[in-house]
């Protein structure tokens, strides 16, 4: 079955930010062509725009054709084109399917997402997988604040499922992240694994600022190294077995582990001593036979 | 029915059947820092598992694994253990690895048999050797637990795979000495254990001496005795089932995943066991009332390898 293809061809300019939480593959499976242009899209001002000759300043929504061309129906995979980086909440609440963009994306990709894939081939804005429950979303380029993270207030966040960062992150990532796998690729800033419950963070990078602070089970692993707070007590070296597992996963996730990663040592760290002291604080030692 | 392996002897396959019955299976991946330690693994934690007659489990080393070949890229041994019922296999996995994979230098355990719908939680039993300090990981939508040790951590996956197998595949092979059928026997082991998979021979070296028959003529308490009639020293005094000329006798037992997985180890053993000195090939069975699974010599060696 061909996939469903979006073209943005509107200009978003006079709209502000576009929230695109109906584009979602799962949903879209059993909806024609017809369906699929009415699906409401929530804009956040309406003010000099025109739809079809029509002024939109008092509306508040827009029908999804009004801003995509779209080919193809009745379709679990759907592909998304052109400049997206206005356009926020794509796949949210996603529960299967496989959701690629070519280009990139605005805030909340992914939010609450429970199942399928997404597949960002750009970057991605801020909150990305916020309070994602299961499946996977990749983001080929960078991303903003708070990957993984809760919504604004609550204290949990990411729940399950596995994000994939191959460029770098912005500040607090994994913030309050209950359960699930979180990689970036590259650097992040501070703030990584703050509040975490449990779950486990990659960072192939470094991991600016302060680290895991708060955290009661989570495990931050920092490859590139961070900065240790001073709540967590260096433990011992040694050669995490579940890491060479887990690496092994990762390259075939595209995220690139350097080889001595795998072979090194680890430093291990416990922490946060002002909560449960059962999170851990992992960097590369170096590689060694000893 | 007489055959010859290329330019060898002519050996007797005896036109009878072997009678496999069902057991419960289960294949477990030990990997180490070195694969001295992961065959010290295997070697010890399938010790003293021969027969369920009096060991609950029958267990064996079923092949090493090259590091690329293994979950967390070391190098490893897959390990086959097989119990009577569902509850003794688990309760057998948990001891053992338990007991002999944890206890270990370097190792951790991974299941074999990922896409088992029948599941295990031995990791989940072996968890709290942790004492409350255990972690675990879903790494690629697998649980593996993480448990604190001494020497740093023993990882174990929670749950393993349990298959419907088959025990009690045999050969047995009669030779004009001692000599010879050891011989052969050892050849037919060698033969087994390079071509197959899904197979193990649980007895030492895969080779038994003391087959078995089912209850004892003299001691009622007794399950199994001495498989008198092939006992070449009982040959006078007891109702034998030996030819003349046949001084020596050894049997090759299999246990397997499946039929196809014994009737083809069974071909490359018996094909390899040919050798001078090897007067006849058959097997043990019970009449076909101890199991369903019948390995006919001869349609074996004719190809089919399927029931």
């Amino acid at each position: 079955m061909a996939p469903i293809t979006l073209t943005l061809t509107a200009d978003l300019r006079p709209y502000g930010r576009v929230a695109a939480d109906v584009i979602a593959p799962d949903r879209m499976a059993t909806m024609s062509g017809a369906e699929l242009a009415a699906l409401p899209v929530w804009i956040a001002r309406g003010t000099t725009g025109t739809d079809a000759g029509a002024t939109i300043a008092a509306r508040r929504t827009l029908p999804l054709g009004a801003l995509f061309t779209i080919e193809g129906e009745r379709s679990d995979v759907v592909r998304l084109r052109g400049d997206l980086r206005a356009v926020d909440a794509l796949g949210a609440g996603m529960r299967g399917g496989t959701l690629i963009v070519e280009g990139s994306v605005g805030d909340e990709v992914g939010r609450g997402m429970a199942g399928g894939s997404i597949a960002v081939e750009g970057s991605a804005g801020h909150d990305a997988g916020r309070t994602m429950l299961g499946g996977q979303l990749t983001v080929a380029g960078d991303v903003g604040d708070r990957l993984g993270g809760p919504l604004p207030g609550a204290s949990r966040g990411m729940m399950g499922g596995e994000i994939f960062v191959r460029g770098r992150a912005g500040r607090e990532v994994a913030l309050g992240v209950r359960r699930g796998l979180i990689v970036v690729g590259g650097d992040v800033e501070d703030g990584c694994g703050q509040g975490m419950l449990a779950g486990t963070v990659v960072v192939v990078g470094r991991a600016g600022g302060t680290v895991g602070e708060w955290s009661k089970r989570g495990s931050v692993i920092a490859i590139g190294g961070a900065r240790i707070p001073p709540t967590y007590r260096f433990a011992c070296t040694y050669r995490p077995a579940y890491l060479r597992l887990l690496y092994r996963h990762l390259r075939t996730r595209g995220i690139a582990v350097p080889e001595h990663a795998i072979a090194g040592r680890y430093l291990r760290y416990c922490g946060d001593m002002s909560e449960l002291g059962r999170g851990e604080i992992l960097t590369l030692d170096g590689p060694g036979d000893a | 029915m007489s055959r010859t392996a290329a330019g060898g002897p002519a050996v007797r396959i005896d036109d009878t059947f072997a009678e496999g019955f069902p057991m419960r299976g289960a294949r477990i991946v030990i990997t180490a820092a070195t694969m001295r330690w992961a065959r010290q693994a295997g070697t010890t934690m399938t010790g003293f598992a021969t027969s369920v007659i009096g060991c609950k489990c029958e267990a064996a080393i079923e092949r090493e694994l090259p590091a690329e070949g293994t979950p967390d890229g070391r190098p490893g041994v897959s390990v086959l253990l097989f119990a009577t019922d569902s509850a003794s296999l688990q309760q057998r996995l948990i001891e053992r690895i338990g007991q002999t994979v944890l206890t270990c230098p370097t190792t951790a355990c991974f299941d074999g048999l990922p896409d088992a719908p029948d599941r295990m939680p031995v990791g989940r039993a072996l968890r709290i050797f942790g004492d409350g300090f255990q972690a675990s990981k879903v790494i690629a939508g697998r649980r593996y637990w993480r448990i604190p040790v001494m020497e740093g951590e023993f990882l174990v996956q929670e749950d393993f795979g349990r298959v419907r197998g088959i025990g009690g595949g045999n050969f047995l092979l009669l030779a004009e000495s001692a000599d010879a059928a050891l011989d052969a026997a050892e050849a037919a082991v060698g033969a087994i254990g390079e071509r197959t998979e899904g197979v193990i021979l649980p007895f030492p070296g895969g080779i038994v001496r003391s087959g078995s028959k089912v209850g004892s003529r003299r001691y009622a308490n007794m399950v199994a005795t001495t498989n008198d009639p092939f006992a070449p020293t009982l040959r006078p005094i007891t109702g034998t089932a030996l030819p003349d000329g046949v001084n020596s006798v050894y049997e090759i037992v299999l246990d397997g995943l499946d039929f196809p997985a014994i009737a083809g180890a069974m071909r490359a053993g018996i094909a390899a066991a040919m050798l001078p000195g090897v007067h006849t090939i058959t097997a043990g069975n019970y009449g076909g009332k101890l199991g369903p699974h019948h390995f006919h010599l001869r349609r074996i060696m004719a190809g089919e390898l399927t029931p």
